[in-house]
């Protein structure tokens, strides 16, 4: 039984690689701990009903929304953020970069969001066809771009990826 | 508000042993995906429990029969598992359309349940499959079908504590469609969801569930239209009606999604739309991977060459000639000698079952043709056993296993016509599989028996029987093909006249079903029942929303059994005026009154009550009411009444019973079972599991394609020692009210159907629906008609309750499901004076009639 005093959480989990241990207020969200606690202010909170998809992060692999999500739920599991998208070189991550070179973000709030479906999607799927990546991002809403650029952008890296075996 | 206090147990027994100490308000958190909005809106709990982590509710098991699927997988981790994608359609068709993928990565399937809402997904996915939902609470377990969790909306059975533990789906030949209408394709609350699961098989609908979402306060099963599908073709006609039944079973609210009335209309056109797309998959021959795709010329070919061998009496064929009876003896022989050795454990016995049926149907409605067909299947069961008689692979497994003590096993197609070696190719194939699945079970049952506690009877599992030799198919009579269309045309026009009929239809089917069974005993048996029936039906709604329907089968084994068009022209006549006295009646209030229940109805009461109770195998099983197992020697009913089973009986005062057969399908003659002699209890319904005190069959074990034989009911004959001529009767029942200080008794004239309920699990209850009563006054007034009851009550009170019998005997013809599949049945019994009778409400569709009338009827004015 992992439990303090009432209202408290002695949480141990990995966030980008780093091995995370802290005590934490048990009614944290993952997005509150994410932005407040440890500054990560990738992650954005839209609607704050897994409606938006803006707080989506990688649950051990998998994408899911932090803002319905308690923090000691990530108790013994690999958190990875926006922040731990990278490049191999620990630069821009591929994805990041066609991006901004297709010119697919606007005001930018939704990104973060974006990124993290479409690498839960590529790191699944490294083949995924148009349909696929359509029905991956079902749950991010954009508001800025018409969505055209996303997915042609997130096609693109599709290719890149493959191209040079990022992965 | 999200509370202060977030517990997260490492192990299901850690749960137990912390829940005490936390605060009464507490909730338990899954995937999140409901609570932490609701925690957004309002107060959640003082404390929530973290199960996600909880591997025990993590777990997938496979049987042979069952798939269990933990609660707290995610709907992302149950649409990756192959065995979801093989067994369970509906549910993998359900997963793309569930929410968003990030959604699906968080939500759990257990959560979707708990969270009781009435438009959950996965939910009515599973349901559509058979679903059971496994409840504990500390060491306690039970278990459910699904439908029955659900009693309000965000309303469940659920114990304070108490935790889903996950959901046990049986293994079933279904082919699915799901269709959800949402604000958009995909990521929307559903408006409304139909989600229908059938097992086709010949063309024919075996079984289906038709589940829907946010159409009633609960996840909804709409069995009328289930019903109604069974032992159909899936044409338009068909389709048409079943789509409309189901929404005659909706009743809507209007929310912020959407409106009421759209709602229940969707309901039709999406029960349609399902329906039509298992019709085209099978019709395209890809209706589920585990189906051999029939191609359509083949087809041809096969009825060519049947019609060809029908031209001669099939019965003028020798049994030495008969080319399924020569494959499947020699196929048996040849497995039985080689394989009964062939392992440590011996494998004492082997049957083969296969079922031939020949078939031609016409329906009519409002004059017009709405379908006409024809068609040929041919099944085959293999049983094996291993072990001894005194114990084998069919013994009852007890304690946590006890719930895969189902009688499902593999059946499969056989070709049609002559082919010795392809039929034998079949019946090797089949056999192997129920070889590698007895022994698979013999294995769990030594086991079992190691871990839990000595049963009461200790009688064996299979009785001896003589090998039996016997060969008498039938074959299809010559049916005036064209004189029946013209007939249902004519007869279903009569109903035009009558603008208040909402829906009618007239059909006519007529099948032969030959019955081959050999066995390592020695047994050979052919034989053949010819079925045929014509019935007519018509419904109507009440201006509060109650759907009322009459109707009539007239059943016979052959066309001269068929009473004559001006006979059936009057009975319609009379079916309507009762229709329309219904319509104007008033819905009948919780009652406990004197009644009269009239011959057939009082028969299929006897069925329901009295026959399920006293199939042998029930006596012993341990999951079982047992509610007359120890009663042998007892009076459990008025001693004027002996009661008895005998399914050599072809008639009963010149009715035919659909329950006669020769040998029943463990290849056991057909004999009289004595059930009860002057009230007192003398026997049971036996197949060839013993009992103790019972030690052989009396040729009762019974069971369609696909299922291990029990013991059932065939032609259930109640008779009365003592008895008054009908008027009476009536006497009786007047002097009773007045006896009783009520206003009024009921005299029950037609009743339904009814269903019961025999597992220990649940109350040993009955419910009987009624469609047509009648009010009879003790002043002298004039009888009245009344709608809207049901039946209810419980076994050994009941019986208690018979007064007195008239001298007639009324047959009630049907078709009865249990856990060995459906049989045709019959019941027989004089009309019954019972001191006093329960009844309850019905549930009604709370629908307005149509807005206007038929187009046909423009001008009546769409008066009754």
């Amino acid at each position: 039984m992992k439990k303090k005093a009432a209202g408290k959480f002695q949480l141990d989990c990995s966030v980008n690689g780093a091995r995370v241990r802290r005590e934490i207020a048990a009614s944290r969200t993952m997005l509150e701990f994410l932005r407040e606690d440890l500054g990560l202010k990738g992650t954005k909170e839209g609607c704050g009903e897994g409606e938006c998809g803006a707080c989506l992060i990688l649950l051990d692999g998998r994408a899911v929304n932090s803002c319905l999500m308690m923090a000691a739920q990530a108790h013994g599991r690999e958190i990875v953020t926006i922040e731990g998208i990278k490049g191999r070189d620990g630069g821009l991550h591929p994805i990041q970069k066609t991006f901004m070179e297709e010119g697919a973000v606007q005001c930018g709030f939704c990104i973060p969001g974006i990124i993290v479906a479409a690498e839960a999607l590529l790191r699944r799927k490294p083949d995924a066809t148009l349909e696929d990546i359509k029905l991956e991002l079902t749950g991010n809403l954009c508001r800025c771009t018409g969505y055209e650029k996303i997915l042609s952008a997130v096609e693109l890296s599709r290719d890149e990826l493959k191209k040079k075996g990022k992965r | 508000m999200r509370p202060e206090l977030l517990v997260r147990p490492a192990s299901l027994a850690d749960l137990w042993k912390a829940l005490p100490a936390l605060p009464r308000d507490r909730r338990y958190l899954a995937g999140g995906t409901d609570l932490m909005i609701a925690a957004g809106h309002g107060h959640a709990g003082d404390c929530w429990v973290d199960i996600s982590g909880l591997k025990e509710l993590k777990s997938f098991r496979e049987t042979s029969s069952s798939i269990f699927i933990g609660s707290g997988l995610t709907i992302a981790e149950l649409a990756e598992k192959p065995a979801v994608k093989k067994w369970l359609p509906a549910l993998a068709l359900c997963a793309p359309h569930y929410a968003s993928p990030s959604l699906r990565n968080m939500a759990t399937i257990g959560g979707n349940a708990a969270n009781g809402s009435p438009c959950a997904d996965g939910v009515c996915a599973l349901l559509s499959e058979k679903a059971e939902i496994v409840l504990g609470l500390k060491g306690a377990k039970r278990k459910m079908p699904l439908h029955s969790f659900f009693l309000a909306p965000k309303r469940t059975a659920l114990k304070k504590d108490e935790l889903i533990l996950g959901f046990e789906v049986p293994k079933w030949r279904h082919v699915s469609a799901y269709e959800k209408l949402g604000p958009r394709s995909y990521f929307g609350i559903s408006k409304v969801t139909v989600c229908v699961s059938a097992e086709i098989s010949g063309g024919l609908v075996k079984e289906a569930v038709i589940a829907c979402a946010s159409v009633a306060p609960v996840p909804l099963l709409a069995r009328k239209a289930a019903e109604f599908l069974y032992g159909r073709r899936l044409d338009e006609g068909t389709v048409s009606e079943a789509a409309a039944l189901a929404e005659s079973e909706a009743s809507p609210i209007t929310d912020t999604r959407s409106e009421a009335g759209y709602r229940k209309a969707m309901v039709r056109v999406l029960a349609s739309r399902a329906l039509s797309k298992l019709a085209a998959w099978r019709a395209a021959g890809d209706a589920t991977p585990r189906r051999v795709p029939r191609r359509t010329e083949n087809i041809m070919l096969r009825t060519l060459t049947l019609l060809a061998a029908l031209s001669l009496p099939v019965s003028a064929l020798p049994a030495d000639q008969d080319p399924l009876l020569k494959a499947l003896k020699t196929e048996l022989d040849r497995s039985f000698s080689k394989l009964k050795d062939a392992e440590k454990v011996p494998l004492y016995f082997l049957h083969y079952g296969a079922t031939d049926t020949d078939y031609h149907q016409v329906g009519a409605t409002l004059g017009a043709l709405s379908y006409e067909n024809s068609g040929r299947e041919r099944r085959l069961d293999a049983d094996a056993r291993f072990g001894s008689p005194a114990l084998d692979n069919t013994h009852e497994l007890k304690g946590a296993q006890a719930r895969q003590n189902t009688r499902e096993q593999a059946a499969i197609d056989l070709p049609l016509g002559d082919d010795e070696a392809a039929i034998r190719a079949r019946a090797w194939e089949l056999t192997d599989a129920a070889y590698k699945a007895a022994l698979d079970r013999y294995a769990k049952v030594r086991t079992n028996i190691g871990v839990t506690a000595e049963e009461k009877d200790k009688s064996g599992d299979f009785s001896p029987a003589s090998a039996e030799t016997f060969y008498s198919p039938v074959r299809l009579p010559e049916l005036d093909k064209a004189g029946y269309r013209g007939m249902a045309r004519r007869l279903s026009a009569k109903f035009k006249k009558h603008g208040f009929i909402i829906r009618s239809g007239v059909s006519l089917n007529a099948s032969a079903v030959n019955r081959y069974m050999v066995n390592s005993e020695g047994s050979a048996v052919v034989t053949g029942n010819n079925y045929l029936y014509l019935s007519y039906y018509l419904t109507a709604r009440t201006k509060d929303g109650m759907d009322l329907s009459r109707g009539k089968f007239y059943h016979s084994d052959g066309p001269a059994g068929i009473p004559g068009e001006a006979e059936i022209a009057a009975d319609i006549d009379r079916s309507v005026s009762e229709l329309a006295a219904l319509l104007g009646s008033e819905p009948s209030e919780p009652l406990s009154v004197p009644a009269i229940l009239d011959g057939p109805a009082a028969g299929l009461f006897f069925h329901e009550i009295f026959g399920h109770r006293i199939e042998g195998h029930r006596q012993k099983s341990e999951s079982e009411g047992q509610t007359f197992a120890k009663m042998i020697g007892q009076r459990i009913m008025p001693e004027f009444l002996r009661v008895y089973d005998d399914p050599s009986v072809r008639e009963v005062r010149g009715q035919f019973l659909r329950g006669y057969y020769t040998h029943d399908d463990e290849a056991v003659k057909a004999a009289r079972a004595s059930l009860v002699e002057n009230g007192v209890l003398k026997g049971f319904l036996m197949g060839r599991t013993p009992i103790e005190g019972f030690p052989s069959s009396n040729g009762h074990g019974r069971r369609s394609a696909g299922k291990g034989a029990v013991a059932r009911q065939g032609n259930l004959i109640v008779e009365a020692s003592a008895t008054v001529p009908y008027p009476e009767l009536r006497g009786m029942l007047l002097e009773e009210i007045k006896k009783s200080g009520k206003p009024y008794g009921l005299l029950i004239k037609d009743i339904y159907g009814g269903f019961t309920i025999t597992q220990r699990v649940l109350p040993q209850s009955f419910t009987v629906q009624v469609l047509l009563a009648y009010k009879v006054y003790a002043d002298g007034r004039p009888d009245e008609a009344v709608r809207g009851l049901n039946l209810i009550g419980t076994p050994i009170q009941t019986f208690s309750r018979i007064k007195a019998a008239a001298d007639d005997a009324g047959v009630f013809n049907g078709d009865c499901g249990a856990e060995s599949g459906w049989v045709p049945v019959s019941a027989v019994s004089p009309s019954l004076l019972f001191s006093e009778i329960e009844t309850e409400k019905v549930s009604k569709s709370n629908n307005k009639p149509p807005l206007l009338p038929p187009p046909y009827a423009e001008g009546q004015g769409g008066k009754i």
